[in-house]
Parts: structure tokens; C-alpha cells; sequence
């Protein structure tokens, strides 16, 4: 990869970005951000998990998430209904925030790397593209599917005294989903997808 | 080892995009290459993240105050805030889930505020912070904001669970909403300040003079 010049994203210091080998990382020398992190291959990599979190996405929607036991009467749930379940009017902003954070954003931004990634290997870039890396870059704050995760834990011992749960197949599936998700976004990296971007839109001009 | 050249993208009368890292002319209003809005290094900026942080200062009294979930057991209703929750999980020896819930909806709430208006303050009116200090912390509030909708989603899936007819049943409270609205608030505001201004007035010779002097030293 060329030499890119380019300015530190907390503190604005302009440095050039070295060779950088297997694993090694970037780091801004006045504030201590993280520039960049270089993976080999990691183009191939950030696809491979991103398909295999669609995957594991897919399958914890279809099956039962959480089955709950109280006194002989048992009720199942998908994961969908665990989180739409504000019913009334007065809740409807909450229910919709909760279930865009834990499950549309995330598949809105694997949706997104597939479609870039596809593009980048593509022999023309597709149209759009730097249009959906934008979009996918700026919804990425607002992933929250780990922090459901750990909610679901916790909202468990809370019950734990009353009643009994048990998880169902699609439990299992969010969990690998959630592993997954983590390693996507450990190999999506903001200077290497954009520095590919540059790379490509500049060879198609030439 | 020669002096390092110390220079900022604004000295250079550079502005980098924050989306695509592209270095553009400090008069361009929109990125060349990805066409996103481009923000000078302005001091006024903070006025987004203030007004922000006075939304969400408000909306954390109706959030502490008022009940985030009501149990109906038998056809006798309980109302818990979250304080009261978290009193109660206490006395049921769940120390670890009090602990989480205490942390994530009390404690990061109100320390991210105070630690984004302390921030705002200083960049504001002194200059003289300390500018590890004060970035260290800024992004402790970026990384650890988003946490604290853990309790929303508690409700949420207890509500779903718990809807047992007349035997049981779990409503949420208003508190649900101020609360959403705070964590939403809250993580906008970490997200509109801009984290350049903590290094305006930097000593670049100081700075300078700590880099030369490493490699010097390990070379003796």
C-alpha cells in the first residue's frame, strides 16, 4: 500500500501512514488514537465474517429465542417479539430505537460491507459506493446488538427467583452472531477501506 | 536526529474529512472524494454539544424519578424507578446484576455528562488542560456511552417475557422513554464535540523536544 499523508482524527497532527506489516497498528504519537490497524488480507477476511454474521443473523430470526416457565404456563418467543413488545402507542419511539439498535443497524452495515466489498472486487467500481461505505461507517456508533446480549443475561437472574428460562436454537445462533459481528469489526478498518476506495476510483480514471 | 517538523492540518490550512480521512482545502465546504460535510476546527462547535448536554441534564430527572417498569403480581401492583430496582436487586444477593445496573444506567449517565461539560468548560474558557488527560477521557465517554441502554432493554425483554395474563404481568414506565432519550442525547453530544479542539493551544515544542529526545537517549 502507497505512503498516504494524512491528519490524526482527534487532534488533527498531519503524519504520513508507514508500511505497516501483519498486525501491527498506527498510532498517532501526540494523542495516542489508533489510526489504522493492518491485517494481511484482511479484504477477505472482513467478508468472510461479515457472510458468516449474516448467516447466524438469519437463523436466530426464524427459530424460538427464549421459552419462559411460570406456574405450568410457558411462553415462547422469537426475537423479534423480545424486543417489539412495547405495544401500546405511548412506547412506540422506544420499541422502534431498541429494535433498530439490536438488529436493523447491524444488518443494515453487514448489507453495506458485502455490497463494498463486492464492489471493490468488481471490475468496475458499482455504483454508489462510496455513498454506502459513508452510510455504513456512520451507523456503526449506534450498533448495540452486544449490549442486548448482556441485557438478556441480566433481565434472566432478574427472573431467575419466579420463574424458569430456558433458550431456544435462536439464542445460541445471536450468541455466534455477536462473535462474528466482533470479528467483522475488528478487520473494518476506516484508512484501509477508504485507501482501497482511493486506489480503485484513481486506477478507473487513468 | 533533526528537529521533527510539527505541523497540524489547519496550520497547513488543510481540513481532513472525518468520514473518509481525505485531506481537503480549508475553504471546500464538502469533501471531494466522498462528498460529506467538512467542520474547520471552530471553538463555536461546542454549542451543539452543550445544547445537547442541557436535553439530556433535563431528561435525567424524569428518568431517575419516575418508574421505568411496573409489576402486577396477583392483581397488586408494584412501581419501581431505577435506583429502587437496583436497591432491590441488592437485597436479593444479586450483587454482580446490582452492581451492572447501578454502573451502566447511574453512574455512566451522569459521569459522561459531567465529564462532556467539564470538557466544554475548558475548551471554553481556560486552554490550559491537560491534554492527555482531557482526550483519555473524552473517548472513555465515546467508548463506554452506548452501555447504559442496557437497562431500556432489560424492560424491554421482561416485558415481553412476563405476560402471564392476570397472574403476572410487566408494564413499562414513562421513565423507558427519558431514559432512551437521554442515552440518544448523550451519545450525540460525545459524538459533536470535536475532540480537536482539546489540542488547540498545544505546545508543539514540547511536544517536539519529547519525541527527539527518545531516540537520542536509546541511541547513547
Amino acid at each position: 500500500m502507497k505512503k498516504r499523508k494524512i491528519a490524526c482524527h482527534d487532534c488533527d497532527l498531519l503524519m504520513l501512514i508507514p508500511h505497516l506489516k501483519h498486525r501491527q497498528e498506527a498510532v498517532c504519537p501526540r494523542c495516542g488514537f489508533t489510526l489504522t490497524r493492518f491485517y494481511q488480507h484482511a479484504p477477505v477476511k472482513l467478508l468472510a465474517f461479515t457472510l458468516t454474521s449474516l448467516v447466524f443473523l438469519t437463523f436466530s430470526l426464524k427459530f424460538s429465542f427464549l421459552i419462559f416457565y411460570l406456574h405450568g404456563n410457558s411462553r415462547t418467543l422469537t426475537l423479534i417479539e423480545s424486543i417489539q413488545s412495547f405495544s401500546s402507542v405511548n412506547y412506540i419511539f422506544v420499541s422502534m430505537l431498541l429494535f433498530a439498535t439490536a438488529i436493523v443497524i447491524p444488518l443494515l452495515f453487514l448489507l453495506s460491507i458485502v455490497y463494498v466489498s463486492w464492489s471493490f472486487n468488481a471490475n468496475n467500481l458499482l455504483p454508489f459506493t462510496s455513498q454506502v461505505l459513508k452510510f455504513a461507517l456512520s451507523i456503526l456508533p449506534w450498533n448495540m446488538a452486544e449490549i442486548f446480549l448482556v441485557s438478556i443475561l441480566v433481565s434472566l437472574i432478574k427472573v431467575m427467583t419466579l420463574a424458569n428460562v430456558n433458550f431456544g436454537l435462536s439464542f445460541f445462533s445471536y450468541i455466534l452472531f455477536i462473535f462474528s459481528l466482533s470479528a467483522t469489526l475488528l478487520y473494518c478498518d476506516r484508512y484501509q477501506l477508504w485507501s482501497t476506495y482511493q486506489l480503485r476510483a484513481r486506477k478507473l480514471n487513468d | 536526529m533533526t528537529n521533527i517538523d510539527i505541523h497540524t492540518a489547519n496550520e497547513e490550512e488543510l481540513c481532513q474529512c472525518p468520514v473518509c480521512l481525505d485531506l481537503n482545502a480549508l475553504d471546500q465546504q464538502y469533501c471531494q472524494q466522498c462528498h460529506a460535510h467538512l467542520h474547520v476546527i471552530n471553538l463555536y462547535s461546542i454549542q451543539q454539544t452543550c445544547a445537547l448536554l442541557i436535553t439530556s441534564a433535563i431528561l435525567l430527572i424524569p428518568a431517575n424519578f419516575l418508574p421505568i417498569m411496573s409489576t402486577t403480581f396477583l392483581g397488586v401492583k408494584t412501581q419501581s424507578t431505577i435506583l429502587g430496582g437496583v436497591l432491590l436487586l441488592w437485597q436479593n444477593q444479586s450483587y454482580l446484576v446490582a452492581t451492572i445496573i447501578f454502573f451502566a444506567s447511574i453512574v455512566i449517565p451522569i459521569g459522561k455528562l459531567l465529564a462532556l461539560s467539564w470538557l466544554c468548560y475548558e475548551v471554553h474558557f481556560k486552554g490550559g488542560i491537560s491534554k492527555e488527560l482531557g482526550q483519555k477521557l473524552y473517548r472513555l465517554t465515546e467508548l463506554i456511552g452506548k452501555w447504559s441502554m442496557i437497562d431500556v432493554y432489560v424492560v424491554a425483554i421482561l416485558v415481553a417475557m412476563v405476560q402471564m395474563g392476570v397472574m403476572m404481568k410487566v408494564e413499562p414506565g414513562l421513565a423507558a422513554i427519558a431514559f432512551s432519550g437521554l442515552v440518544v442525547t448523550t451519545m450525540l453530544a460525545a459524538l459533536t464535540f470535536d475532540s480537536r479542539l482539546i489540542w488547540q493551544h498545544c505546545n508543539n515544542k514540547q511536544v517536539a523536544q519529547k519525541w527527539n529526545r527518545k531516540p537520542y537517549d536509546s541511541a547513547r
